[in-house]
């Protein structure tokens, strides 16, 4: 297997356990934690929209 | 022992997640990364088409938080996939089309979760979500 194809997967792996962790986060909190979570989960999706139109 | 445990834990849950995204400059060129990153924006799309029209409560901001999540996850791994070069120039066009009509129906979404409104049939996001299965159409229609 080409090492590239490795590191992708590694690097996808990675990936997968972040967004399972930020899934698990939104469904332990209770109803009044979710506002703050609310707030920080909008501001990194700004930041990502950012990011994402800044890459030529 | 345990009490101390347990803060820690009631801590971390609700502490902000660092921001991971552009720390991935050792991605090498290939285009699973973007592929795969594509297919978390079509399930981000297919969470927002699921939970836009429900009723506004806690349930539904849950759902609007976890799609949210996956589109930032789909973001930045698309993001950092076209800057290790794994995604072609059209493609990422169609791409950005896409992660920017998906950005709008989360929007609207959110100002419908903001303003209590409890609409069956959403006409904007209706509207997004057309226009996205044909731009899904477009890139998974290119692929070999």
């Amino acid at each position: 297997m080409n090492i590239a194809v490795v590191f992708a997967i590694l690097d996808l792996v990675d990936r997968g356990l972040d967004l399972a962790e930020g899934i698990g986060r939104i469904l332990r909190a209770t109803d009044a934690e979710l506002a703050a979570i609310r707030d920080e989960v909008t501001a990194r999706l700004e930041a990502a929209v950012d990011r994402m139109e800044a890459q030529e | 022992m345990l009490s101390h445990r347990t803060n820690q834990y009631n801590t971390s849950r609700t502490m902000p997640r660092p921001a991971k995204a552009g720390r991935r400059q050792f991605l090498p060129r290939t285009r699973l990364s973007g592929h795969v990153a594509s297919t978390l924006l079509l399930l981000a799309g297919f969470l927002i088409l699921n939970g836009c029209a429900s009723n506004p409560n806690a349930e539904a901001t849950r759902a609007y938080l976890i799609a949210s999540e996956t589109y930032i996850a789909a973001s930045d791994g698309l993001t950092d996939a076209r800057a290790a070069g794994g995604i072609g120039n059209d493609e990422w066009a169609d791409i950005r089309e896409t992660a920017r009509a998906l950005k709008k129906a989360l929007d609207t979404w959110k100002g419908l979760l903001d303003t209590g409104t409890y609409t069956p049939e959403p006409r904007e996001v209706t509207a997004v979500l057309r226009d996205l299965v044909t731009i899904y159409v477009r890139i998974y229609g290119r692929q070999p």
